[in-house]
């Protein structure tokens, strides 16, 4: 028994259970699962139809995603000749990588987490900013013109977003008073939901992610219709089912961040006490984070079956003109807060 | 002696022509010389638009004739719907002045006109194929009665065991 | 080296990128247009069409003239009534006969769920090429009710090959009249739900407004047809022009805009299902009684096909009938289909095949406007464009 205990214990050593297990990689690819799963579902409940059916009729089609994986692994890789190899190969591996970092320093409980650091949410906003750049890169590096032009809208939309979100972290953690995120949600819990302290910035968070993950109406860097796949066009096989899961991976990430700054962490089932230490540190208070974090993505991706696409042009001008407006206001609301709750 | 199928024009449309018993079109016919100044005219008579530019090949009659249909949409009453231009060209080397300058719709057509008949407008900024491909049909005039479509069998019936490989 | 690859491979100036979009790409139909452009904008385009011509002028020679029926419905098999009515009306001008009133009427039926059925598969290509997966499924759904419709009167869902100089091949099964308003206030009502999805939404609406201005002028010069040319405020319809089949004694409006732009386009088509629906009750409530099919043919019937003729109401074809064989003579016919105006000039020189048939459809017409228009747009106006002018590739290459 002596072997299993220390089983037990590895797996539930804190970097490697974070890592692997929750909220890392395994977590991570049943939420991709459940979340594309449950917006063809959706989509298709809206649309007049079934939507995934075909595997396991019973579960209704869940695992149509599982099958479709096994397809993309089981295809050949095609790297066309004209490619620039090393970048090419790189690019989508390095991008899904770091779009899963910032889950390093993101606690999903006040006990349980891998790296204790006063930065966390300066260290979460950074590594968000990386995987746009390396999407540029993969469509630089594919040498095809639908590419080149998806990566140019690509770029175009992250001076936009990048500078929105940052903004409005940023006037959140002003608000809180501080850089890390345990200390953010103790405010909140202590406080009030910082969506309800600041609801601009809430919005404006959301839009700015809507528009970063690539989802309706701001699907333009990969616009079917116009530039096949954006900087994706080259890719295929498992290559190409990594660079769909990085918007995906992105999003859950800013998800996260969204519940920990905006819908109060882990509060309210962190709070219950049962004396389990496993039911007390990590499945209460990671599974209200997490099912904070689904129920926000699954408004994300609801819009497929509402909207459109913008045109590049429009996105911009609503991004430059309106919502970072907005960020600066949402910093002007958190002064306003701050000094509120000095004076009373 | 056929019954007559075409009647003198006596609509209010000043433009020399006959109009067609079948189906009232005013067929008016001219030369290669002269289309452009009749095309011109129609076009100040209110017919902004070509509705069809083709050729009908009479090899047996050693011509083919050119055929325009004209239309317009603000047209005054009394004037027929539709103006019929024919144009009798030779059938080796038919050139014609192109008609892009008088209506722009013509474009297409006439690129379509030089490829089945092999046609030349003269005067058409972008003279080349549009619906076929260019290599295969560079000689081959397709709408000619001199190109035969070989028809295939629906069933092989001889020698059908080779064909399978 | 050929013409073609001369003009692709030409020196382009500095800066400018040549996008070929098609005809291997998820927002071209077949075909290819050619874009040059400077940064986001278009400077140049060129569509080259053709990727599925079928030299349908040259076949149509060398087939009996009704067995050229089916072959034509292949240019728009979505709209099959209307791409061979004109066909079948320039016979019957060569012949010099007139259905009897019924046929006319059930022609006029045809023809009209036909043209609802091609608005929405426009229309849901368009939604799709816009991103909007909603809207296309929801188009074709409900386009589904017309096919139904069409199949329940001609016993296919596409390609029906329902007319006959003189005629038409069944009488209305009965219980259609029920059914069809049955499908009518169905789709009324989902014309409500249309609006706000689609025409309403900010999004879309965003995406439309502006893109793609035809002025009237230009309509006219380009010659282009159908809703497009009617958003552009010209009121050109073949129904009320050359009336033909029952629209004379039917009571319906030809919407018309003045804006010209692609979201003028896409109301107007909304605007003419609604007058295609009205069109439809009344056909359905007016249709005379009588025979289906001109009495000349009763005279080459035997028993047994007159018999089939009075008790099931549907023509059992001899194969004499099918020896046509049209007096010399020349003769033109339009039509106003689905994307616009279908033109057939036939010519006939007294033997069972047609001398020559020229065949103008709408999209040929319309493919015009790539080259014209598109010029000054942005790369993401494509789609809007080409969707809004509803260009189908097979009706254009025929």
């Amino acid at each position: 028994m002596a072997i299993v205990e220390r089983l037990v214990d590895l797996i539930l050593w804190p970097p490697l259970f974070y890592y692997i297990i929750f909220p890392g990689l395994i977590f991570v690819m049943i939420f991709e699962i459940f979340l594309i799963w449950s917006e063809r579902k959706i989509a298709g409940r809206v649309q007049m139809r079934y939507g995934p059916l075909e595997i396991a009729p019973r579960l209704a089609g869940a695992p149509q995603l599982l099958a479709d994986l096994i397809r993309y692994a089981l295809q050949e890789v095609i790297i066309p000749r004209t490619v620039d190899k090393l970048p090419f190969v790189i690019a989508p591996i390095a991008a899904f990588v770091i779009a899963l970092m910032p889950l390093i320093v993101t606690p999903f409980s006040p006990t349980f987490l891998p790296v204790t650091t006063e930065g966390s949410i300066l260290i979460a906003a950074a590594l968000t900013t990386i995987p746009p750049l390396l999407l540029i890169l993969a469509g630089w590096a594919s040498n095809n013109k639908f590419s080149l032009v998806g990566s140019a809208r690509e770029s175009f939309l992250i001076a936009t977003y990048e500078i929105i979100i940052l903004l409005v972290i940023a006037s959140m953690s002003f608000l809180y008073g501080t850089l890390d995120f345990l200390k953010a949600v103790e405010v909140q819990q202590a406080l009030l939901w910082g969506i309800l302290l600041n609801p601009i910035a809430a919005i404006t968070y959301f839009v700015a992610v809507m528009m970063g993950t690539s989802r309706f109406p701001f699907e333009i860097a990969e616009a079917e219709s116009e530039i096949v796949m954006g900087a994706f066009t080259e890719y295929s096989g498992i290559m190409f089912g990594l660079a769909m899961g990085i918007s995906y991976a992105r999003m859950f990430v800013y998800n996260i961040i969204f519940v920990l700054l905006f819908l109060g962490g882990w509060s309210p089932l962190g709070g219950i006490v049962t004396g389990n230490y496993i039911l007390d540190s990590i499945i209460l208070p990671g599974a209200s984070v997490a099912i904070k974090a689904v129920l926000i993505s699954l408004l994300m991706v609801f819009t497929r079956a509402v909207y459109g696409r913008y045109r590049i042009d429009h996105a911009l001008k609503g991004g430059w003109g309106f919502w970072f407006i907005m960020a600066l206001v949402s910093i002007g609301l958190s002064a306003a807060v701050v000094y509120l709750m000095e004076v009373f | 002696m056929a019954e007559e199928t075409e009647v003198k024009n006596e609509t209010k449309l000043p433009i020399e022509g006959s109009l067609r018993k079948s189906d009232q079109a005013l067929v008016v016919k001219t030369t290669p010389q002269e289309l452009l100044d009749t095309a011109n005219k129609l076009k100040e008579q209110g017919y902004t638009t070509v509705v069809s530019l083709s050729a009908v090949d009479y090899p047996k009659d050693g011509k083919m004739t050119l055929i325009v249909h004209v239309t317009g949409y603000d047209l005054p009453p009394g004037y027929p719907k539709m103006v019929e231009i024919q144009v009798d060209l030779p059938r080796e080397n038919p050139k014609v002045p192109s008609l892009i300058n008088v209506w722009t719709s013509v474009d297409f057509q006439e690129r379509e006109a030089f490829e089945m008949f092999g046609i030349t407008f003269e005067g058409h900024p972008d003279l080349r194929h549009i619906l076929l491909d260019p290599e295969e049909f560079k000689d081959l005039r397709p709408l000619r009665k001199d190109f035969v479509v070989k028809e295939e069998n629906i069933m092989l019936k001889e020698n059908w065991g080779d064909y399978r490989g | 080296m050929s013409q073609q690859s001369q003009i692709l491979t030409r020196r382009l100036d500095k800066d400018i990128l040549e996008v070929f979009i098609g005809p291997q790409h998820p927002g071209s139909g077949h075909m290819r247009i050619i874009l040059r452009v400077d940064g986001d904008i278009i400077v140049e385009a060129e569509p080259d069409i053709g990727f599925v011509h079928r030299t349908m002028e040259k076949l149509a020679e060398g087939r009996e003239w009704v067995k050229n029926q089916p072959l034509f419905e292949r240019m728009a098999i979505l709209d099959a009534a209307n791409c061979t009515l004109g066909y079948i009306m320039a016979i019957e001008k060569l012949l010099g006969i007139e259905p009897p009133p019924r046929a006319k009427y059930i022609r006029t039926i045809l023809a009209e769920l036909n043209r609802i059925a091609s608005h929405l598969y426009g229309m849901g290509i368009f939604a799709i090429l816009l991103g909007h997966s909603t809207m296309y499924m929801w188009f074709f759904g409900d386009r589904e009710v017309f096919v139904e419709l069409a199949e329940r009167l001609t016993g296919q869902r596409l390609t029906h090959s329902f007319f006959w100089p003189g005629g038409v091949r069944r009488d209305l099964p009965s219980g259609f009249k029920d059914e069809l308003e049955k499908g009518i206030k169905y789709f009324e009502k989902r014309l409500k739900e249309y609006e706000v999805m689609f025409l309403k939404n900010p999004v879309i609406r965003s995406r439309l407004e502006g893109v793609g201005y035809i002025s009237r002028q230009k309509a006219a010069e380009l010659g282009i047809v159908g809703p497009n040319i009617r958003a552009s405020g010209i009121r050109h319809d073949v129904r009320i022009e050359e009336p033909y089949a029952a629209y004379p004694e039917l009571d319906f409006e030809v919407p018309i805009y003045k804006e010209g732009d692609a979201l003028a386009r896409t109301l107007q088509r909304v605007d003419e299902l609604r007058e295609s629906l009205k069109i439809l009750r009344q056909a359905v409530n007016r249709i005379p009684e009588g025979p289906i099919l001109h009495e000349r043919y009763l005279k080459m019937f035997t028993k047994v096909l007159k018999d089939v003729l009075e008790t099931e109401k549907r023509v059992k074809l001899a194969p004499a009938l099918f020896n046509l064989r049209p007096p010399k003579g020349e003769a033109y016919a339009r039509v106003e289909a689905g994307r616009g105006e279908y033109f057939y000039y036939v010519v006939s020189d007294g033997q069972n095949k047609p001398y020559r048939v020229r065949v103008v459809s709408p999209s040929f017409r319309n493919s015009i406007v790539f080259k014209y228009v598109l010029p000054g747009h942005r790369v993401a106006d494509l789609p809007a464009i080409y969707g809004s002018i509803d260009y189908f590739p097979p009706e254009a290459d025929r």
